[in-house]
C-alpha cells in the first residue's frame, strides 16, 4: 500500500494553485514541485487521499513550514484521516490555513452503513454534526466519531 | 535429522553405467544383426542364382568338348573306312593314319554279303601296343565283338552310332561307328575314353557323367563306382523330358543330401551330360561367408562393448564423482567440491553444485547471521521490556492498568510513570514506525523520563509544568538527530487536588470519561479528549514549545491513555478495528475495575485481530480515579 507513490497534480489559475493529492501520503511523498511553484495561494484537494502515515505527516509538516509562511493554503474534501491529522497533529496545518470542506463520518446501527459526507466548514454550528439520514432506512444516521473532537480544529463561534 | 537425510538417498539398483552399456550392446547388435540378415539373404539369393548359372555353363562347355571329339573322331573313322580299298597301298595308308591318331585302339570294315546281307568283317587293325598295355591278346576285340555284337542294324539305320563305356570290356573304350551307303559298309573305330575321362576328371567341383536317352552310363569321372539306383532313375527322368534339352534340378538323395544337377545335351547325339554338386559344397562359400560375418559380428559386438564401458565409464565416472559428492553434502560435508573438466552437462551440473554448495554455505552464514541478529533482537526485547513498569499499579486513589504488545520483538512505542512528593506523572509515547530505530527512540523517552524524575525531585516546581518537561524530553530526543520523531504525551495527576495538568506532542488524545447523572446511558458525549495542548512531534525542531492545560477530575472518572496501534491494527481483511469499535468497547467497560477495563478492551480488539499479526505496537493505559 505504501509502495504507490503518492500523484500530486497542480494547476495554476491567476494567482491560485490547486493541488490534487493522489494516493497515499507516507515517507516517498515528494512536494518540492509544490515548493518550487512559490504561489501565493494554494487550495489544497483531499479528496483522492487514501492514507497518511507517520512518515508522511513529517513530510507534510515540512511541507507546510517551507510554503505556510508566505502564502494562503486552504484545504478542500479533507478525508476523515487528513481532519484525524489535523486535529492531533500539531503543525499540519499553519495559522494562515484555511479548512474550507471536509467529509464527516456517519453510521446507521441498523444497516450497518457507513457514509462520508462533504460539508462546508461555515455550515458547522457549535461543533455539531449536521443531521443526516440513513440511504436505505431513513432513520437519523449517527456521527461516527466524539464531535467535540472532530470538529475541534473549527474555532468555537 | 542427519540419518534421515541419508535415508531419503535411494540405493542405485541400475547403474547408468549398466544402462549405458546396454543401450550401446543393443543398438550395435541389432543394427548389425538387421544388416547381417538382409545383406546375407541378398548374398545367397544371388550366389545361388551364380550356382545354377556355373553348373549349367559346365555341363553345356562339356557337352561341347564331348561332341567336338565325337565329331572328330567319327569324320576320322568315316575317312579311315573311306579311304580303304583293298589295295596294299591304301591299306597301308589307313594303317599310318590309324597309328597317328593315338586314342584310336582298333579300326574294323564290316561289309554286307550278297548272300545273307549280314555283315562280315572285311578288315581289322588294332593297336597292339595298347592292348598288350592292358595284358590283352592282339585279336581282344575280334573275340569281344563276337560277345558284344556290334548293332549293325542301328548303325545302318542312324549312319553314325556312338557307344559309351561297357563294363563288360577289359579295356574301357567307345565304340564309334558310320555306314557307307554306296559302298555297303559300316567302319567300326574302338577309341580310347581317357580324354574325356580327362576332361571330365578335370572339374573338380562338379561330379559330371553322360548318360545316353536309353539310360546307360556313357561316361564317368569313376568308372568303376556304381551309380545309386535312385539316382539312376532321377538322371533318367531327366533325359525323358523331352522340353529340357538343358536346366538344373534339385535331387535329394537317401541321407537327406541335396544335389544340384545341370544337364545338357550333346549335340547331335542321344546324349547328356550331367554336373552334379552337392548344395551344401556349392554354398560353402556363401556359408563361410555367413560364418565368417557371424564371427565378425561379435568381434564388431565385443569392440562396441569394450567401447560402451570406456565410453560409459568416462560419463559415469562424472556422476560418480558428482553422486559421492552430493552424498557427502547430504552428510553435512560442505567443504567438498567436485571438480570435473569435461565440457558436457555434466561438467556444467559439477559447476552448478559447486556454486549451490557455496550458496549454501553463504547461505548458512547468512543464516547464522540472522539468529545471531534475532538472539540480539531477543536481548533488545528483554532490555527494552524493562523500560515499562508493572501492568498494575495503585498509588492512592489512583488506579493504573495498562497493556503493551509491539508489533516486532521491539516496539516503538512506550508508556511510564513517576511518583514525586504525591504526584504521578505518566508519560506515554509513540515513535514512527516501529522495529529496532522506534525502540531506541524509546530508550531515550525512558532515559528522559529517569532524568526528569532527578530533576523534578530538586525542583518540585518542574511537576507543575509537564510542558517544561516536555521541552527537556524534545531536546534529548532532537540531540539524538535522528530522522524518527515521537508523539508524547504527559499526564501530572494530583489526587489530593484532584487536579490533573497535561501537555502534548501532537499524541493521540486521551479520553476522559466523565459520567453523567445517574441512571443516565453512557455514551460518547461522556468522554472527552484531551485535546487543549498541542504541540511538534519530539525530534521536529528543538525549539518547539509547549503548553500546560489543567483539568479537574472525581472519583468515578477515568482516563484513558493510548497510542494510534489498537485502532489502526487489521483483521486478515485488511479492516482497522476503528474509532468506533474502540469507543463502543471504552463505554461497554468503562464501569469495570481498571484492571478488568483494560483485559475487555483488550479481548474485544484481539477478537477483532484474531490471528492476524500486529501491524502495529499497541499500548492501553486505563486510568482510574477512585
Ligand atoms: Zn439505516
Amino acid at each position: 500500500m505504501s509502495s504507490e507513490k503518492l500523484v500530486i497534480n497542480t494547476q495554476v489559475v491567476g494567482n491560485v494553485c490547486k493541488v490534487d493529492f493522489i494516493g497515499n501520503i507516507n515517507e516517498d511523498a515528494d512536494f518540492e514541485k509544490i515548493i518550487a511553484l512559490k504561489m501565493p495561494e494554494y487550495h489544497f484537494n483531499f479528496d483522492q487521499v487514501a492514507m497518511i502515515n507517520s512518515c508522511g505527516i513529517r513530510e507534510w509538516i515540512s511541507l507546510i513550514t517551507k510554503i505556510g509562511t508566505q502564502a494562503t493554503i486552504k484545504y478542500f474534501n479533507c478525508r476523515q484521516i487528513v481532519v484525524e491529522q489535523i486535529n492531533v497533529v500539531h503543525g499540519f496545518i499553519t495559522d494562515k490555513s484555511q479548512i474550507q470542506t471536509f467529509y464527516t463520518p456517519y453510521y446507521c446501527d441498523k444497516c450497518n452503513l457507513e457514509k462520508q459526507v462533504l460539508v462546508e466548514v461555515k455550515s458547522i454550528n457549535n461543533r455539531k454534526a449536521p443531521a443526516i439520514k440513513c440511504d436505505k432506512c431513513s432513520s437519523k444516521m449517527e456521527f461516527d466519531a466524539i464531535e467535540e473532537h472532530y470538529f475541534s480544529f473549527i474555532p468555537k463561534k | 535429522m542427519e540419518n534421515n537425510t541419508i535415508a531419503k538417498i535411494r540405493k542405485v539398483r541400475i547403474p547408468i553405467k549398466l544402462k549405458l552399456i546396454a543401450v550401446v550392446i543393443l543398438l550395435v547388435a541389432s543394427s548389425l544383426s538387421y544388416y547381417a540378415y538382409f545383406a546375407l539373404k541378398l548374398f545367397r539369393e544371388d550366389k545361388s542364382a551364380y550356382i545354377y548359372e556355373t553348373g549349367l555353363n559346365t555341363s553345356e562347355a562339356i557337352a561341347k568338348q564331348v561332341a567336338s571329339f565325337l565329331d572328330h573322331a567319327l569324320q576320322i573313322t568315316d575317312y579311315l573306312g573311306r579311304i580303304y580299298a583293298n589295295t596294299p597301298e591304301q591299306e597301308k595308308m589307313a594303317k599310318s593314319i590309324f597309328e597317328a591318331n593315338k586314342n584310336f585302339i582298333e579300326f574294323s570294315i564290316y561289309k554286307r554279303t550278297e548272300v545273307d546281307g549280314e555283315f562280315k568283317l572285311i578288315f581289322a587293325v588294332s593297336d597292339e601296343i595298347s592292348l598288350s598295355g592292358q595284358g590283352l591278346p592282339v585279336d581282344y576285340f575280334i573275340k569281344y565283338s563276337q560277345i558284344n555284337p556290334i548293332p549293325f542294324l542301328m548303325i545302318e539305320k542312324k549312319r553314325r552310332y556312338v557307344e559309351g563305356y561297357n563294363p563288360a570290356s577289359q579295356f574301357p573304350h567307345l565304340v564309334l561307328a558310320t555306314f557307307d551307303a554306296e559302298k555297303n559298309e559300316i567302319y567300326v573305330a574302338r577309341v580310347k575314353m581317357d580324354d574325356l575321362a580327362d576332361l571330365i576328371a578335370n572339374n573338380k567341383i562338379y561330379e559330371i557323367l553322360i548318360i545316353d536317352k536309353s539310360g546307360r552310363l556313357f561316361l564317368k569321372k569313376n568308372l568303376s563306382a556304381e551309380i545309386p539306383q535312385a539316382k539312376a532313375l532321377f538322371y533318367n527322368s531327366l533325359v525323358d523330358s523331352v522340353d529340357r534339352k538343358d536346366g538344373v534340378s534339385n535331387y535329394v538323395d537317401e541321407n537327406g543330401t541335396t544335389f544340384l544337377v545341370a544337364h545338357n545335351q550333346i549335340s547331335g547325339e542321344d546324349l547328356f551330360v550331367f554336373a552334379e554338386i552337392s548344395k551344401d559344397r556349392a554354398f560353402l562359400a556363401a556359408t563361410t561367408l555367413m560364418n565368417k560375418s557371424l564371427y565378425f559380428g561379435i568381434f564388431l559386438i565385443s569392440i562396441a562393448i569394450i567401447i560402451g564401458i570406456i565410453f560409459s565409464r568416462t560419463i559415469t565416472s562424472s556422476i560418480e564423482k558428482l553422486f559421492s559428492a552430493t552424498s557427502t553434502l547430504a552428510q553435512s560435508d560442505f567443504k567438498n567440491r567436485v571438480e570435473l573438466h569435461s565440457h558436457d552437462e555434466i561438467g556444467a551440473l559439477s559447476d552448478s553444485f559447486n556454486y549451490m554448495a557455496d550458496e549454501i554455505v553463504r547461505y548458512m552464514g547468512q543464516m547464522g547471521e540472522k539468529i545471531r541478529l534475532e538472539n540480539e533482537l531477543k536481548v533488545a526485547k528483554l532490555v527494552q521490556e524493562s523500560f515499562f513498569p508493572a501492568n498494575n499499579l495503585k498509588f492512592g486513589k489512583l488506579e493504573i492498568a495498562a497493556f503493551y504488545e509491539p508489533a516486532t520483538e521491539c516496539g516503538g512505542d512506550w508508556w511510564g510513570h513517576l511518583q514525586i512528593n504525591g504526584k504521578t506523572v505518566l508519560m506515554i509515547a509513540d515513535a514512527t514506525g516501529h522495529g529496532v530505530p522506534a525502540a531506541l527512540l524509546t530508550a531515550t523517552a525512558n532515559c528522559s523520563a529517569s532524568n526528569l524524575e532527578i530533576m523534578a525531585q530538586s525542583d518540585p516546581s518542574l511537576l507543575n509544568s509537564p510542558a517544561k518537561m516536555m521541552r527537556i524530553v524534545n531536546k534529548a530526543v532532537c540531540d539524538i538527530g535522528s530522522q524518527i520523531l515521537m508523539t508524547f504525551f504527559i499526564a501530572v495527576i494530583d489526587t489530593k487536588k484532584n487536579e490533573l495538568i497535561y501537555a502534548n506532542a501532537s499524541h493521540n488524545h486521551p479520553l476522559h470519561f466523565i459520567p453523567g447523572q445517574s441512571g443516565e446511558e453512557i455514551s460518547k458525549q461522556n468522554l472527552h479528549p484531551l485535546m487543549d495542548s498541542n504541540g511538534p512531534r519530539l525530534g521536529e525542531r528543538k525549539d518547539a514549545s509547549y503548553n500546560d492545560c489543567t483539568i479537574s477530575f472525581c472519583s468515578g472518572e477515568s482516563i484513558v491513555f493510548f497510542t494510534d496501534g489498537i485502532v489502526e491494527c487489521t483483521n486478515k481483511e485488511e479492516k482497522p478495528w476503528g474509532n468506533r469499535n474502540f469507543l463502543k468497547s471504552i463505554i461497554n467497560n468503562i464501569n469495570l475495575e481498571s484492571d478488568k477495563f483494560r483485559d475487555n478492551v483488550v479481548g474485544d480488539a484481539k477478537d477483532f485481530f484474531a490471528a492476524h499479526p500486529l501491524d502495529d505496537d499497541i499500548t492501553l493505559i486505563v486510568t482510574k480515579f477512585t
